[in-house]
């Protein structure tokens, strides 16, 4: 017969402590100042800075497009054609590490090689 | 305790138990599209459907809940996907399924087996995310994404776990 409670404790310790290290991965101070690098299918297309305001369109794959805007130290996507828009919808990114994936186009957008210490690590 | 392991216990019944939950996976998934969970992490879903998927795992014999499982994915990727959801729904809902199965036989809890399967499904669709992208951008979505997983199963499983409850003493 299998365990038909909700819960333990123990297991719920064992998942607070996970959801809680998750959590302190993803806003652990990032580094900002890098190039947002552009792949479409794995193959890199550009590299742009972030401190030069910028618009650059791309042709991703499968026939979809989009804009990529570099504005205020951080990029993000504009004008996409694909079907659900998540990578239109996605924030602004900065830090190092950060990315914008658009899976129907196959284009990828991340940050690399910033080297100025996140000032303000939990509004990232 | 006078319970057989699994409640539908006749032909008849496993049947019309297992068309029930399939009709409800395809109301879950389009119920789920109305949410606006979109806005919390890009790309996130609950996965309410996923409800489905956890109450067959405890009602079914293993080859019943695949099925399910299978059905769900083939079923809500015909009908509100495209062919790049379908290949995500996939990874993400056989990773996720196994998941849960082996938390269940290694003796977890209804709610630790669902929070795994929010997390594998994730990871799942992820793995195939990096394997047609090819860029290591995808895994900065790791945190977030698994972050998410754990929030959607635990909220899931405790409402799972609320039905599963009352079937369980519908039936015995």
């Amino acid at each position: 017969m299998e365990n038909r409670r909700f819960m333990t404790p123990r297991e719920g310790v064992c998942l607070v402590l996970l959801a809680a290290g998750l959590a302190l991965w993803l806003f652990w101070p990032g580094r900002t100042g890098g190039q947002a690098v552009l792949t479409r299918s794995g193959e890199e297309l550009g590299r742009y800075a972030l401190n030069a305001p910028q618009r650059v369109p791309v042709q991703g794959a499968n026939g979809f497009s989009l804009t990529l805007v570099v504005e205020g130290g951080a990029a993000h996507v504009e004008d996409s054609t694909c079907p659900d828009l998540i990578c239109q919808r996605h924030a602004p990114i900065s830090r190092t590490g950060e990315a914008i994936i658009c899976l129907p186009g196959q284009v990828t957008v991340t940050i690399e090689g910033g080297d100025r210490l996140e000032q303000d690590a939990l509004s990232g | 305790m006078s319970r057989t392991p699994f409640p539908a216990d006749t032909p008849a019944k496993r049947v019309a138990l297992f068309g029930m939950l399939l009709a409800l996976t395809v109301a879950l998934s389009w119920l789920e599209r109305l949410l606006p969970t979109d806005a919390v992490v890009p790309g996130a879903k609950l996965g309410l459907a996923n409800l489905v998927v956890l109450c067959g795992l405890y009602l079914f014999p293993l080859p019943w809940a695949v099925g399910l499982t299978a059905l769900k994915v083939a079923l809500t990727g015909l009908l509100f996907g495209n062919f790049y959801s379908l290949a995500y729904s996939a990874a993400g809902g056989a990773l996720s399924f196994l998941a849960m199965y082996l938390c269940k036989r290694w003796g977890r809890s209804m709610g630790f087996v669902s929070v795994m399967g929010g997390v594998f499904h994730n990871v799942g669709q992820l793995a195939v995310a990096w394997a047609i992208l090819g860029s290591m951008g995808v895994l900065a979505h790791l945190p977030a994404m698994l972050l998410a997983g754990v929030g959607a199963g635990a909220a899931v499983g405790a409402v799972g776990a609320l039905i599963l409850r009352r079937l369980w003493r519908s039936f015995d």
